[in-house]
Order: structure tokens, then C-alpha cells, then sequence
């Protein structure tokens, strides 16, 4: 049986940032992942401008649908992450997951991924660093958190106004004209608690080592050839240069037997189901908070539903009417521009909701056909005149552990069980949220014009299965090191120890909660 | 059967499917631009509704290859009941395959626009839906019957 010091489960943004300080420390750690690789074949466009390669390749096709045409929203824009970053030559990223990670959830739309990178690989790059009151509620280590948004920033490249960042994206005319807006009304927002600014971003403005920064070619959701955008694969590249790591690609954990001394990890391969083993001192969790639960539920043979947190969200289509004459710049980038956040405080002391603001253009207009009420060639020629002008909001509000929202698997060999409801208390937070929002949005001079509530759990933001609580609480929780209280020889690194989740984005929360997790363990087993 | 409603069976299947497939091309883009599409378009969007498993049949009846304008009538009727049927889909798919064409970037990319040209515009997209409308409210059995003849469930 193939040993290591420690076993990390998983490749995506936790899963590589808890291995970093454990190899760093010169242990040796063997990372298993599903490994799942771009589609093969698949070609990659030409390092040219959005614009320049729509009116001059007529093999475009390819890269905007896919040469498989997955990227087709024929199920209706409900798709979830069937469009967005995972479009095109990154519809790779959810692929085998429904055979593979099999799960009941009835209306609720679960997005997993066994890429490499894990759902890292389609991430948007947009970063908050998230307040004390927020981490509090989190249960991480308010006071602590600084640092590892630090050495995260730093190693990743974050593009924005905090400590250890490089310079800030340059904005588009929408959110250049939106924040110009904010500034001569800032009054009427202020006293509503609203602010608006631009995110830090997991975008390059400056060379990073071999990545280089951005050209504005508003291909993001496409390609990235210059690898401006961060993705965890950067990071496990770089752990593949040090001779104590090892990863196994094609491997589904499926559940771990601690003993005093060790842990086996049973897993099995994806090509063909066979079953191997794995022995290490230390597992490090780190597949996400619905598989590593689904592990650890395995592992603890425990039947009954255990609670998650889930994100909800919601698309609000805004149009800026003075958009609606300028062609905008050619040189762009497709991702978040600028954060609406609503201070207000709501349910667990977090913000009441934020919302990301897209301009629309390289995602295409066809996306949008079903939205609109009219004949398709009427659709196209509306849709041509108004999406110059559009701006979309995405919408996010705060999640907190509820007995309505469960993950369960009375049976090992049974797919898992989610169940997502919302309790009347939520859906009033959330529509009076959504109200104060839509008021914000049409202050900024962004006309609300069309909401859309998206399925439960197509945010892909998913946490709270193992949380961090001071003493053992419920059938899994943690220590705030991370190490799980039920079995010795566990630690969770990934959202499955965030007691709550806040409404703005938590990605690089989740990175620097990992950083500090593998810190910790690496001075644990090195004393 | 109205004699309208015949497909032409002189055509192999094939090219039977290839002009349904340039007619779907052509209907979705004729707003926006004159457009003839090639052979290889035609083609990518057969493979692609292959692709993603939706079949051609039912066809699309030859009335409305004669007078494409009442297939818009269908088209509103679907896309309100039935958002996820047969025609919408082709629909779709047409659209996407039209617009990820060189010639289409021309009129659907932004372009710097007049406040009059935006106006002509929206008044053309008032009158074009309102005859739709009409079209809808005069014969709702016109639309239900071709409605099911073009694969709406």
C-alpha cells in the first residue's frame, strides 16, 4: 500500500492551498483527485480580441460552443453553471460528475466537478476580503485572517486596492459611468448602508513568474492562454516540481479507517471502478463541502441528515439606458466589474446581500433568447439593439445553517441525498433584500428589468457540513485548526468548516482558510 | 391532410433536412440581416441538433417555407407554453449556430448608434411585435393546430 505523511483529497482551490505549506514544510503528501482534463481536441483560439475573432473566424463556433455544442443552453437559462465560465472549452470542469458523484436533490441543481482544480477551474477571479464580523460568524479566526489574505494574494496575484495586491483592472465605460453615478449620490447610499467598488480581482495586471497580465482581449470565458486568471492547476503544477509530492489523478475517495497511529483512505479509479488504498499519518478533507461530507459520512457510517449551507442567488438584467448609444471599448474583460454590497446587517450579523456587475457582450446573444417574450428573429434584433446597453447583477444574499437545508447517505452505495428549503424567515430576508437592491441598482441609473431566482444551489457556493465549533456539536463539526472532533488523524480544509456564509464572494476565503490549515498542520506534524 | 402540409419527397432525406436546416438559419436572423447561409452552416447546425439529441422531425410545415412570417406565431406561442419543446430547441440551437458566424458579427456586435436610429429601431420591433400579437389573437387555432404539427409537446 502506497504511504505518505499526508493524503489531501481533492485538487481544487483548498485542496492545493493546503498542500502548499505541508510540502513547503518538507513532508511527503499525496494528493487524489478526480483529474479531469479539458476536453481533448478541443482547439484553442488565436490570442486575438473578442471582437476581431467574431468578425474574422469563421471556425469561431468551436470556441464559443464547444466543438460537442454543450455550451447550448437548449434546458432554458435555469442551466446554471452550464453557461458562464464554464462555457465552451470549459465545459469539462462538471464532466462525469453525475455517474461519478451520484446525488438526490430533486428541484435543487447541484453543481460538482472532478476537474483538475476542481470548480476552481471555472471560477470567475472575483475576491472580497471578508470583514471580522463576517469571518466571526464564519467561525475562522478573525484576527488571524489578515495574514493568510496576505500570503494568498501575494502568491496567486490579486489585482486591486488591498494590502499585498497589484494595480487595479482598468473598468469598462458601464462600470466607469455606474461609479461616477455612486460617487454624486453617495449620500442616498450611505445612508442606506450601500457602497459600491470595484473587487479585488484573481486577474494579473503585472507578470506573476511565467503568468502574464491581462490584454483585455475579453475572451475570459473562453481562454486564457497567458494565464492571467488565477486557477488552482497553477498551484498544483507548482506542487508537481517538488520531489515529496505526489498526486494520483482518476481516483474517487470514498471513505477513510483511522487508527491510533495512521488512516487508510479506500478509493477507487474512475477508468474501470477498481478499488485501492492509501495509508498516511494525517487526511486532509479538501474535496468540497458535499463530498467531503459525502467521505465522511461513509467513513462514520452515520445515516441520519446532517446540515449544509448553500447559497442562494438570483439574476437581476439591468439596462443603462445611456449604454444603449456606445459601442464601448474594444480592449475589455467579461468578468465582475464592480460589488453592490448591502451593508445592512441580517441574519448572523452578515451583510444583507451583494451583487456582482457584469457587462454584457462576450457571452453572446443567444443565451438570452429564451428570456425575452417575443418571436426569435424579433428576440435577436431587440436583443442586438439592448445588450450593448446591459448590464447584468448577480445577485448573492447570506446563508446560515438551517434543519431544512440537509445532505444524507443512509447508505454507502446509495447516491446522496439534498434537500434545500428555505425556511419563511429566509425568503422574507431574501425578497426584502432583492427589494433593497433593485431600488440601489435604479439609483445607480441601471434599470431593473428583468429578475430571474436561479434553482437552489446553482451558485455552486456549498459549505457548512463540518463546521468549526469549540467542542464536538451534532453528527460532524470541527476544530477551529480544522482537525475533526469525531476521529483523530482528520482535518478539514475546505468551506465544510464555514458555520455560515456571507453574500459576497468567498473563494479566496476558502484559499486562505486553507493556507492557514495546512500551516498549522505542517507545525503540528513537524513538532 | 391540407395539401400545404406535404413535404417535398421527390428530395432525399438529407438534402430535405438541409433545407429545413438553411430555412431555420434563415428565419431566425431575418430581422437583423439578409442573409443566405452556406452549405457548411446548414451542415454544423444539422450536426448540432444531432449533438445535443434533437431530432429534425417533426419537420417544419411547407406553409410556413412559403410564408415564413406565421412561423412567428408558433414561435411566441411555444416559447410562452412551451419554453422546452422541439421548435424552441431548433430555435436555439439556429440562433447559436447564426450568430457564431463572421457575417452575423457585423449587425449583432455593438455599434455606436444615434438616439433616431435607436428610435427607428424600437418603433420597427413595436410594429413587427404587435403584428405577431395580432397574429396570435386572431387565429389561436391556427397556432395551436401548426403548433403541434412542429413538435411542440
Amino acid at each position: 500500500m502506497e504511504s505518505a505523511d499526508v493524503i489531501v483529497i481533492g485538487s481544487g482551490p483548498a485542496g492545493v492551498h493546503a498542500a502548499l505549506p505541508l510540502v513547503e514544510a518538507g513532508l511527503k503528501v499525496m494528493m487524489l483527485h478526480g483529474g479531469v482534463q479539458p476536453n481533448p481536441g478541443q482547439p484553442t483560439p488565436p490570442q486575438e480580441n473578442f471582437e476581431d475573432i467574431r468578425t474574422s473566424y469563421p471556425e469561431q463556433w468551436q470556441w464559443f460552443l464547444g466543438q460537442d455544442f454543450s455550451s447550448i443552453p437548449i434546458e432554458g437559462l435555469r442551466g446554471g453553471l452550464g453557461g458562464g465560465m464554464a462555457s465552451g472549452n470549459r465545459s469539462y470542469v462538471t464532466r462525469h460528475t453525475e455517474q461519478e458523484l451520484p446525488i438526490i436533490s430533486g428541484s435543487t441543481q447541484i453543481i460538482q466537478s472532478l476537474a483538475e482544480g476542481g470548480l476552481g477551474a471555472a471560477w470567475g477571479g472575483t475576491c472580497a476580503v471578508l470583514s471580522k464580523t463576517d469571518l466571526a460568524t464564519m467561525g475562522l479566526p478573525a484576527a488571524d485572517m489578515p495574514r493568510w489574505y496576505r500570503e494568498v494574494c501575494e502568491r496567486i496575484g490579486v489585482s486591486g486596492n488591498g494590502e499585498g495586491m497589484q494595480l487595479p483592472l482598468k473598468l469598462d465605460h458601464h462600470a466607469t459611468a455606474t461609479l461616477l453615478c455612486y460617487t454624486k449620490r453617495k449620500q442616498w447610499f450611505d445612508k442606506r448602508s450601500i457602497s459600491v467598488e470595484q473587487p479585488p480581482s484573481a486577474i494579473l495586471t503585472q507578470d506573476l513568474g511565467t503568468r502574464k497580465s491581462t490584454t483585455y482581449s475579453d475572451m475570459d470565458y473562453y481562454a486564457d492562454p497567458k494565464r492571467s486568471l488565477y486557477r488552482p492547476e497553477w498551484t498544483l503544477e507548482e506542487l508537481r516540481k517538488f520531489a515529496n509530492f505526489r498526486d494520483h489523478r482518476g481516483l474517487i475517495a470514498n471513505s477513510f479507517i483511522p487508527s491510533e497511529k495512521d488512516v487508510t483512505v479506500h478509493a477507487r479509479t474512475m477508468e474501470d471502478h477498481r478499488p485501492c488504498a492509501f495509508q498516511a499519518k494525517h487526511v486532509v478533507l479538501a474535496a468540497g463541502a458535499i463530498n467531503s461530507a459525502r467521505i465522511a459520512l461513509a467513513s462514520l457510517s452515520i445515516s441520519a441528515p446532517i446540515p449544509f449551507l448553500c447559497k442562494p442567488h438570483a439574476f437581476i438584467a439591468c439596462l443603462r439606458l445611456a449604454g444603449l448609444r456606445e459601442r464601448g471599448p474594444k480592449e475589455r474583460i467579461s468578468t465582475c466589474q464592480l460589488l453592490v454590497t448591502d451593508h445592512t446587517p441580517n441574519i448572523g450579523g452578515m451583510e444583507r446581500s451583494c451583487a456582482q456587475l457584469y457587462s454584457y457582450r462576450s457571452f453572446l446573444l443567444f443565451r438570452l433568447l429564451q428570456s425575452v417574450p417575443l418571436p426569435a428573429p424579433e428576440a435577436l434584433l431587440a436583443l442586438s439593439c439592448f445588450t450593448q446597453g446591459l448590464v447584468i447583477a448577480d445577485i448573492r444574499f447570506p446563508s446560515i445553517r438551517t434543519a431544512a437545508c440537509t445532505l444524507a447517505l443512509p447508505d454507502p452505495n446509495q447516491p446522496l441525498g439534498i434537500e434545500v428549503e428555505r425556511t419563511p424567515m429566509e425568503r422574507q430576508h431574501h425578497n426584502e433584500a432583492l427589494r433593497a437592491m433593485k431600488s440601489a441598482l435604479f439609483h445607480l441609473r441601471l434599470l431593473p428589468l428583468k429578475t430571474m431566482i436561479l434553482p437552489e444551489g446553482s451558485t455552486s457556493h456549498y459549505a457548512g457540513s463540518i463546521p468549526i465549533q469549540t467542542s464536538p456539536q451534532g453528527h460532524l463539526s470541527a476544530a477551529q485548526d480544522g482537525s475533526l472532533h469525531q476521529v483523530p488523524h482528520i482535518t478539514v480544509a475546505d468551506a465544510s468548516v464555514f458555520r455560515a456564509l456571507p453574500p459576497l464572494p468567498h473563494t479566496l476565503t476558502i484559499m486562505a482558510n486553507a493556507r492557514r490549515i495546512g500551516s498549522l498542520l505542517a507545525a503540528k506534524l513537524r513538532s | 391532410m391540407l395539401p400545404f402540409l406535404t413535404q417535398p419527397t421527390d428530395k432525399p432525406t438529407a438534402s430535405v433536412e438541409m433545407h429545413e436546416a438553411e430555412f431555420l438559419l434563415r428565419y431566425v436572423t431575418s430581422d437583423c440581416m439578409r442573409w443566405t447561409p452556406a452549405l457548411e452552416d446548414c451542415a454544423r447546425l444539422l450536426i448540432a441538433l444531432d449533438a445535443r439529441g434533437i431530432a429534425m422531425d417533426p419537420a417544419i410545415p411547407s406553409i410556413f417555407h412559403r410564408f415564413p412570417f406565421l412561423l412567428r406565431g408558433i414561435d411566441l406561442w411555444s416559447h410562452i407554453f412551451a419554453p422546452t419543446c422541439a421548435l424552441q430547441q431548433k430555435i436555439i440551437v439556429a440562433t447559436a449556430i447564426a450568430e457564431c458566424t463572421p457575417t452575423s458579427a457585423v449587425c449583432l456586435l455593438p455599434q455606436q448608434r444615434s438616439t433616431f436610429s435607436l428610435l427607428l429601431l424600437g418603433s420597427r420591433l413595436a410594429c413587427r411585435s404587435f403584428a405577431v400579437g395580432m397574429l396570435l389573437f386572431i387565429v389561436p387555432i391556427f397556432v395551436r393546430f401548426y403548433g403541434r404539427t412542429c413538435g411542440i409537446r
